[in-house]
Parts: structure tokens; C-alpha cells; sequence
């Protein structure tokens, strides 16, 4: 079996002593889109940043294409993970295809001009999101939906082997909820590694091969549960993530039924 | 907007229509002051010796000077900007300008009361600098890291405290030395030629292409730490060499001319307004806005109260204060009023 692209081995992390994740273990494989879920503040933030190498686990050990990320430097890291953050916007004026096109940043020197190739790639990134007719927008001043599909094209742009998206559809409507898990299949079916964190727990179990559940820090190891949606996706799980009763009905897709 | 990809066209065209402009407001700038310079006739070679004296000796380097300190403090203003996540953030914001004034001023009482020659003024306004530079660097720094809030918050507090020590020493000065402090304080380029110059030709260039070096670095900084990280920026040694490098810059700035408000502030909003927020074609752009800008607003300065002249500070302030305000409404309208 190919080693997994994505591999976190007995990890605990958190910040200035205060551990957020204990005793984690899971892999994203290529061709495979893990849904990671959990409560906020549970550290699913804090998971996709240990798996791009932004936070040094402090137990165990984390591998992104077979190799130790310690041992790996920011850029090769870049070149690898391609990382969809959940922080905001620009600062600055800065039209969707300038931003899309910093996703280039890791593949060349540190002051380069961008060519044909670059260009096209970027346009590819866009239309892959349907933001193509957004190119000109100043990012500022596009919607929180349209922004994040930008954002997104970026980290499609960026390439590498691995994926991870922090909330990619938290702004989105039905139909670009739908469109993204659609377009993140997709690519998991090209053969890259995709890890997206996400609330939406009905479209992630009809889009993901695996879904992983985070408990909330404190109370024993990071995860409730781990395996595929039709195995994991249970009232029993639910009320352990979430704290909440909730009735599932399966099937293809399947439905949460939630009680106030 | 225009998409604005930075190819090296677009960048060689940013380039010359820069270089266009400052050769034009240098132009300008030089022939105009108390004597007037016919700059046909010094091309045709039908230009008296007083006048050629008066270009090349006098006005040509001050020039220089006064484009090279616009240019400086314009891609210090930038680079803050970018650093501190802020975009009123200026060069002055961080204490290096109230060390550098102190420290000057410091050689001002030590000769009692003249503006000192240059070889002694320099060197204790820029080790003022540099003093407030780490003390800046020291306060805000945890485990190399410079936090944009922390930073900002110490260099705010350095600056008021080097502020008030010049104020201390201004009351106890006699009024001869306080009328040189305020004229020093107001900033200006009376007299800034040889060894100004040569300092600046250094610093000016070798800070910007450092800055230039990491813009698209700073493009990434300008969407979040996270995203720049994940994208395999070094965001610590960034903001390191980013703070250090344009400190020094602004230091050999108040070194040679004093704190000249504004142009840190103003430049860099108007080069934005016409390429837009993306570092690579920013950097150049507002150096060469800046280095037009000062010039001309020393010419102006050199001609209002001919043949006295006004500091240049009174005058980037009054020409900048209303144009910063017009552009911002300009930007707001473009926005449709929303703030981004
Ligand atoms: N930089 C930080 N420094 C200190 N504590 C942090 C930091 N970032 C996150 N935390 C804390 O760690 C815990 C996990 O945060 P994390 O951002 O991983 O949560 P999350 O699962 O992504 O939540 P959400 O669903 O709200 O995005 C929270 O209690 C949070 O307050
Ligand atoms: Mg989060």
C-alpha cells in the first residue's frame, strides 16, 4: 500500500501549554477526502495547522509525502500542502486574479514576474471555482461567498499533493456549499489528498470517503470517532462531537434531524 | 479594476513612466527658486556661469537629496504599512523620527545654537535612531518574533517619550538654540548637498531593492500571517528584516533633512490608487511618486517666501493633509461607501 500523503501519528499540540489536541492519530491518502468535524474550539483549525506544518506537534509526529515536516523546510512544505486558512480578507486593493496568482509563490524565486503559464493556471484555478468572471474584482469588495471561492482558487493554484480547507463552504449558499464538496471530490479523484474541516456534517458524509470526529480539548484522545460516514455517522457520535440529541436517517444522502 | 498580473512588461512600463516623472519634477523643481534658471539655456549652453553655478552646485544636489529622502520614506511608508497590518501606519510611527530628533537637537544645544555642520549632526541623529530602534525592537520583541500590535504600541510609546525629553531640552534652551531645534524639527533641505547625498545614494537604493526583494512576500503578509505562512513565507524573519531594514532607512531620512511629515502617510495611498496594492509594481511606483513629490514641494518651500524659505515640512503637510483627505473620499465613493 502507498504510503499515505498526509500521515499524524500520536500527535498532541496547543499553544503555550494549553494542549488542544491529545493523542491523534489519522492519514489522508491520495485520491481520499477526509471530512474532519467537531465542535468549535474543539481544534479542527489547530489539526489543519499541524498538518501544514504551522504548529509543531509536541508529541508525536506528523508526515506530509512520507517525510518528517520537521525536516522540511517552509517552501518544500508550500510545494506540498496547499492550505485554505480561515483568515480573512486582503489588506490592500488586489484584483481575484493578483490573489489567486500569490498561490504561484512557492513554485518560484522570491521576486519573479508572472508568465503565460502562471496566467493560465490562475484562469484555470478560477473557472475551476466558478469565479471566473470575478477576475477583475477587487477582493475587498467581493461577497463573503465570492471571496472564499477566490481564496480557494488560490490554493488549487498553489498545487501539492495535499489539500487542507478550513471551512471552505462557511460563507457559501446551497449551491456553492454543493458545488465545492462537488469540486473537492473531484480533485480527490484526480489522486490528490484532500482534507476539508467543515460544520456541514450532511454534505460532508455524501462527499467524503472518511469523516473524522474531534472531542472537545480536555476530556481524553482527539477523536471520537474515525471511519466511513455510514460507520461514524451516528446519533451515539454526534452527541459525543456536538453535545446535541439528533436523530440520522441513511442513505445516499443522509439526513441529521436535530432536536431543540 | 484591471486585473494587474505584474508581468515584466508591466513592470518596465511602471518603471519608465516613473522615471519619466521624477526627471520631469526634478526638472522643474530645479529651475525654480529665488534666482530663476533657464534650463533651455543651460541645454543649449547659453546659460551664465552664476547660473550654472546655482544648478549644478546648489540646486541640482539638493534635488537629489530632497528625491532621494521622498523616495526613502515613500517605500518606508509602504513596507510599514504592510508590516503593521495598518494602513496609516508611516515611517514616523515607531519612535525612529522622535529618537533621531532627539539625538540632533541634542548636537544642536552642544554648539549652542547653530545647525551643526552635517558630520556632526548626522552621527547623533542617527545613533538617536538607532537607539530607539532597539528600544523598539527590545520592547515588542518575544522569542524573535515581532507582534504588529506590540510593535506598534512600543514604538508609539518610545516616541513619546524621546518627545518629550526634546521638548525638556527645547524649554531649557536659550532662543537662539530653540529657533535652530524648530527649524530642524520642521524638517528641510537648506544646504543638504555633498556628504547627504552620498549617504542617501546608498541607503535610498540598497533599502529599497531589499524591500522589492520580499513584495510579494508582503502581498501575502497583506492577507493574513496564516495564509503567507502556508504559502512558505518565513513571516517572523520577514517582519524582522522588514522593520530593521526600513528603520535604517528612515534613520539616514531624518539624519539628513528631519522629520518631513506626510510624504510616509500620503505617497504610498496615492501610488496605490493608481497600480494598485500589489508590492512588486507598489514599491517602485512609490519611490518614484515620492521621489517626485518632495522636490517639488521643496521648490515650493524655496518660493513662497522667496527669499526665505519655509520649511518643507510646513509645506508637505499643507499641500498633503487635504490631498490624503481627497483621496480617501475618492476611495470611499469607489467603494460605494462601504469600508473593505
Ligand atoms: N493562536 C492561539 N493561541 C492560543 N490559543 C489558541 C490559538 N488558536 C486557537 N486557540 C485555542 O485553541 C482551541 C482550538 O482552536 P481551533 O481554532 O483549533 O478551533 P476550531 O475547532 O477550529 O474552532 P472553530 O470551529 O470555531 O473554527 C480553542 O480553544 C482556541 O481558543
Ligand atoms: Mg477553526
Amino acid at each position: 500500500m502507498p504510503d499515505a500523503v498526509l500521515r499524524i501519528d500520536g500527535v498532541a499540540a496547543g499553544y503555550r501549554g494549553r494542549e488542544v489536541l491529545a493523542d491523534l492519530s489519522l492519514t489522508c491518502a491520495a485520491g481520499e477526502l477526509l471530512g474532519v468535524l467537531g465542535a468549535n474550539g474543539c481544534g479542527k483549525t489547530t489539526l489543519v495547522r499541524v498538518a501544514a506544518g504551522l504548529v509543531r506537534p509536541t508529541r508525536g509526529s506528523v508526515a506530509i509525502g512520507g517525510d518528517d515536516a520537521r525536516r522540511l523546510d517552509r517552501r518544500e512544505l508550500a510545494r506540498r500542502v496547499a492550505l485554505l486558512a480561515q483568515d480573512g480578507g486582503p489588506l490592500f486593493p488586489i484584483s481575484a486574479l493578483e490573489a489567486v496568482l500569490l498561490g504561484r509563490h512557492p513554485w518560484q524565486p522570491a521576486f519573479a514576474f508572472e508568465g503565460d503559464e502562471d496566467l493560465a493556471l490562475a484562469r484555470r484555478a478560477l473557472a475551476e471555482v466558478g469565479a471566473a468572471e470575478l477576475e477583475e474584482r477587487d477582493v475587498a469588495t467581493l461577497s463573503g461567498g465570492e471571496r472564499q471561492r477566490v481564496l480557494l482558487a488560490r490554493a488549487l493554484c498553489q498545487g501539492g499533493a495535499l489539500l487542507l480547507c478550513d471551512e471552505p463552504t462557511s460563507h457559501l449558499d446551497l449551491r456553492h456549499q454543493a458545488g465545492v464538496f462537488r469540486l473537492l471530490r473531484q480533485l480527490a479523484d484526480g489522486g490528490r489528498a484532500v482534507l476539508v474541516v467543515t460544520h456541514d456534517v450532511e454534505l460532508a458524509a455524501q462527499a467524503c470517503d472518511r469523516l473524522a470526529f474531534l472531542r472537545p480539548p480536555g476530556d481524553g484522545p482527539a477523536l471520537v470517532a474515525l471511519g466511513a460516514p455510514a460507520d461514524v455517522l451516528t446519533p451515539e457520535v454526534l452527541r459525543a462531537t456536538y453535545g446535541i440529541d439528533a436523530d440520522v436517517e441513511r442513505g445516499a444522502a443522509p439526513v441529521v434531524r436535530r432536536r431543540l | 479594476m484591471n486585473p494587474r498580473p505584474v508581468t515584466r512588461a508591466r513592470f518596465a512600463r511602471v518603471l519608465c513612466l516613473g522615471a519619466l516623472l521624477v526627471l520631469v519634477a526634478a526638472a522643474l523643481a530645479a529651475s525654480c527658486g529665488a534666482e530663476h534658471v533657464d534650463l533651455a539655456g543651460l541645454v543649449t549652453g547659453r546659460a551664465s556661469a552664476p547660473e550654472r553655478q546655482i544648478f549644478f552646485d546648489l540646486r541640482l544636489p539638493r534635488v537629489a537629496v530632497a528625491a532621494l529622502v521622498g523616495g526613502a520614506l515613500a517605500v518606508a511608508g509602504v513596507a510599514f504599512q504592510a508590516l503593521l497590518r495598518n494602513p496609516l501606519a508611516e515611517p514616523y510611527l515607531l519612535g525612529i523620527s522622535g529618537g533621531g530628533s532627539f539625538g540632533a537637537v541634542l548636537s544642536i544645544v552642544a554648539v549652542g545654537g547653530a545647525v551643526p555642520a552635517f558630520a556632526a549632526r548626522a552621527p547623533a541623529a542617527l545613533a538617536g535612531c538607532l537607539l530607539a530602534l532597539g528600544l523598539v525592537y527590545a520592547a515588542a520583541s518575544r522569542r524573535g518574533a515581532l507582534h504588529p500590535a506590540t510593535l506598534l504600541l512600543a514604538g508609539v510609546a518610545t516616541n513619546a517619550f524621546f518627545l518629550a525629553a526634546l521638548a525638556c531640552v527645547q524649554y531649557a534652551a536659550s532662543p537662539a538654540e530653540s529657533q535652530a531645534i524648530l527649524r530642524w524639527v520642521m524638517g528641510g533641505f537648506a544646504g543638504r548637498t555633498g556628504p547627504e547625498l552620498r549617504l542617501l545614494l546608498v541607503a535610498a537604493p540598497l533599502c529599497t531593492l531589499l524591500v522589492l526583494r520580499d513584495a510579494r512576500r508582503l502581498d501575502l503578509l497583506a492577507f493574513g500571517e496564516e495564509t503567507a505562512r502556508g504559502l512558505g513565507v518565513d513571516v517572523a524573519a520577514l517582519r524582522r528584516r522588514l522593520f530593521v531594514g526600513t528603520s535604517v532607512l528612515t534613520a539616514a531620512c531624518v539624519a539628513v533633512a528631519g522629520p518631513i511629515g506626510f510624504v510616509g502617510l500620503i505617497v504610498p495611498h496615492a501610488a496605490r490608487a493608481f497600480v494598485g496594492g500589489g508590492h512588486r509594481v507598489l514599491v517602485p511606483a512609490a519611490f518614484c511618486a515620492g521621489a517626485a513629490f518632495l522636490p517639488l514641494a521643496d521648490a515650493l518651500a524655496r518660493l513662497v517666501v522667496a527669499p526665505e524659505e519655509l520649511p518643507v515640512g510646513v509645506v508637505t503637510a499643507v499641500v498633503g493633509a487635504p490631498a490624503f483627505v481627497a483621496l480617501l473620499l475618492r476611495a470611499r465613493v469607489a467603494e460605494g461607501g462601504v469600508d473593505a
